[in-house]
Order: C-alpha cells, then structure tokens, then sequence
C-alpha cells in the first residue's frame, strides 16, 4: 500500500504532509503516558508487517495490520503508524521519505476507523462481538486503505476505477487475513487482558450490562 | 495531563531528526527493484518485487542523460524487457507499476561500453552477420567468424548469470539487522518519550 517516491504530484506530497501533521497532532493529545510500551509493541509488529509478502498475481502485497493497530491503540494508532512508515522508508526504502505524509493518511485513517467500528460493539448487540467487530475493523481498514491508495494514484493521473479495482481485487486475500488477525488478537485479549484493547472514549460509548 | 505538551513535543523532535538523517541516503523507492545490463548493443532490463515475484506488465521508460525521453515498453511475464540501445551515453531507466510502485536506475557510459563489443568488431559483424555467411567451402573457420560464433553462444550462455550480477549490484534485499535495528529503534524512542513522561510526572 505504500505510493513510492516520484509519482505524485509536489502538491499532494506538501498537503500529505500537512494533513498528517494535523492528524498526528492531534492524536497525539489522546495518547497518555501509560499506552506508551503497548504503542511501542505495537508500532514494532506494524513495522514489521510490512515484510509479510503474500503472493498475488503480478502485484506485491503484504499485510498491513493496521486494523488491528487501531483496535489496541486507538487514535494512537496514526502517530504510531507513522512512526512505523518513516523506519521503513529510511531502514527498508519502502515508500521513501518525502511520501510518508501520504502514505500516512493512507494507512493511518483506516487505523482510526477501525477503532471506531470495534467500538460499535458497546452499541449494537451483536452475539460474539469481538469477534464479529474485530473482523469487521481489520477488514475495512484494509478497504479504506485500498480506496485512498487509489484516490491519491488518482493525482497521478491514474484512472480512479480501474486502479481501485485492482488495488481492491489484490488485497481481498489480505483483507481476510487481517480481518481473521485481528478477529483473534482482539478476542484473545478480551477474554485474557481486556484493558489491553483501546479505551472507547468516543460519544458512542454506551454502557452494557 | 501535564506531560502531553512535552510528549508532543518530544515525539515531533525526535521524528523531524529522524527525516534529517534519513535525508542524505538515497531515498529509493518502494520494493519494486530494477536491474539492468548489457550484452553487445542490446540492454536488458528486469523488474521484480523480491526474488520470485517479478514485476510483470511494468512501464520501462529508458532516457538519456539530458532527460530526454528515448523509449518505452512493457516488461513480459518474466519480468524482462529488452531494447537496442538507441545511443551510446548514459541511460537512465525508470519501472513503474501499477499501483504507485517505481524505481529508477542509471546506466553509465561505462557500463555499457563494457558490455558491448568493441566498435571494430562490431562493425565486422554488421557487415557479415554469421548467421546470413554463406557455407565456406573450406574446412577452417575465419578467425573472425569463430570470434563472433563464440560470442553468441557465451552471450546466451552467460545472459542468467548476468541478470544475476545485475540484480546482486542492486543490493535490495531486507537484512535482519535493518529489521531488528528498526525495531530497537522503536523500543529506543518509546523509552525516551517514557522516560520524558514519568519525569514530568514525577516534577
């Protein structure tokens, strides 16, 4: 999912960074002390995902996990994720540093997406929600990553559908890993250590009995 | 908290001095890697992703020094693409993938003088391909002729050792100390964003 140097315009790589900048800010207020080493783990295992090829066809795709950054982390999953995407631009020479705002946005936003979907289990009162929501948060995190990919190769003068469609059709077998990953991490951890998973402190919080 | 500030602050520090120092390195592009050589007045261009997954349908622009775009094809389904080379200076080629991938490489006019065969001989072989010489009556094979016969087989034989030589100068592959560096770098800065936060809590 990383957009390599050289192919977008200055424009957007500038506005990439600015809005990463504004995001990342603001995120960052979320983060406390005490999410530190979980962010740390987890910035590391995000880091390393990259490096999971899973062969399709002419493509290269590997895991991303950042549903399941999102889910643990919260909103310190896009500082967290960003940090991870600069250490693979500088160690791995993936992406390339003046992307990383882009390539920011494109896998930090799903990242909050998809803790707001896993919040969605205090509202709606699905049988084995961790499971079902974990899923849910892996999988369209994976989605929306696709989807923004394409809107931003959309500035380079690429078709939008036809780039959509691929860059979708590539990542379905790693949309069900993701989904399955997070699926299991989440439960697992619901069931064993649930203050692990990222406090729900949006509006939708409701409370369960 | 009272912390936060400082966290922020700290956090954006020590990314900005991690973009400064990764500034001077080359800043290749993401892992779709290119390798190129030379063999007589052909260049041979190969795309791929890591070892078995090659970079199949890309776009090969070649150009030359100037910037002036020279050429352009499509890589087949082995990864490959092949072109005469159009003039002898320097070639610059970029790979470019679906899906916001590319890579670039340059040729010297070195490298590709080394590859082909000197501007004598290659005259010769322009004037009398082997291929189109007429059955000599004589048993003996002009030593000119035997010179080029060689080098089409060795060309041939030596092309996979070639474009492995090619792909080994790229040096692209992933070591484990980059990977367990990347991440003692994660455990670093996240102890030092810790440290910073406990003393702000503790003064």
């Amino acid at each position: 999912m990383h957009i390599s140097e050289g192919i977008l315009p200055a424009m957007v790589l500038v506005s990439g960074w600015a809005v990463t900048v504004l995001i990342a800010g603001a995120t960052l207020r979320k983060v406390e002390g005490e999410d530190l080493p979980k962010m740390a783990l987890l910035t590391s295992v995000f880091f390393v995902a990259s490096l999971i090829h899973v062969p399709i066809g002419p493509v290269s795709v590997h895991l991303i996990l950042n549903g399941l950054v999102g889910v643990i982390l919260g909103y310190g999953a896009y500082p967290s994720i960003l940090l991870g995407l600069a250490l693979q631009a500088i160690l791995f020479q993936h992406g390339g540093v003046a992307v990383i705002g882009v390539n920011a946005v494109i896998m930090g936003t799903p990242a909050v997406l998809a803790y707001w979907i896993f919040g969605l289990r205090h509202v709606l009162p699905v049988r084995h929600g961790n499971v079902f929501f974990g899923f849910a948060a892996g999988a369209s995190a994976t989605v929306l990553s696709g989807v923004l990919l394409s809107l931003f190769l959309r500035s380079a003068g690429e078709a939008f559908i036809p780039v959509a469609k691929l860059a979708l059709a590539a990542h379905i077998p790693v949309m069900l890993i993701e989904g399955v990953v997070t699926a299991s991490a989440v439960s697992y951890l619901a069931r064993v250590k649930p203050e692990a998973l990222a406090r729900q402190r949006s509006p939708i919080r409701v409370t369960r009995n | 908290m009272i912390f936060k500030g400082h966290l922020k602050k700290g956090f954006i520090s020590v990314l900005f001095c991690m973009l400064v120092m990764g500034f001077p390195s080359p800043a290749r592009a993401h892992s779709v890697h290119v390798s190129a050589f030379v063999q007589g007045d052909t260049c041979f261009v190969e795309g791929y992703f890591n070892r078995s997954m090659k970079a199949q349908g890309a776009l090969v622009e070649v150009f030359d020094p100037e910037g002036q775009k020279l050429l352009e094809g499509r890589t087949d389904d082995h990864g490959s693409f092949s072109f005469k080379i159009p003039k002898q200076s320097g070639l610059r080629m970029t790979l470019t993938t679906s899906m916001g991938h590319k890579n670039e490489l340059t040729l010297s006019t070195e490298q590709i003088r080394a590859g082909s065969v000197d501007e004598k001989h290659q005259a010769y072989s322009h004037g009398k391909m082997i291929t189109e010489a007429e059955p000599q009556k004589t048993d003996c094979i002009h030593p000119d002729q035997m010179h080029d016969l060689l080098d089409q087989s060795l060309d041939e034989k030596l092309r996979p050792l070639y474009a492995m030589v090619a792909r080994l100068e790229q040096k692209d592959g992933i070591s484990a100390i980059q990977v367990i560096g990347g991440i003692g770098y994660i455990a670093g800065l996240f102890g030092l964003a810790l440290y910073i936060a406990s003393r702000k809590k503790q003064g």
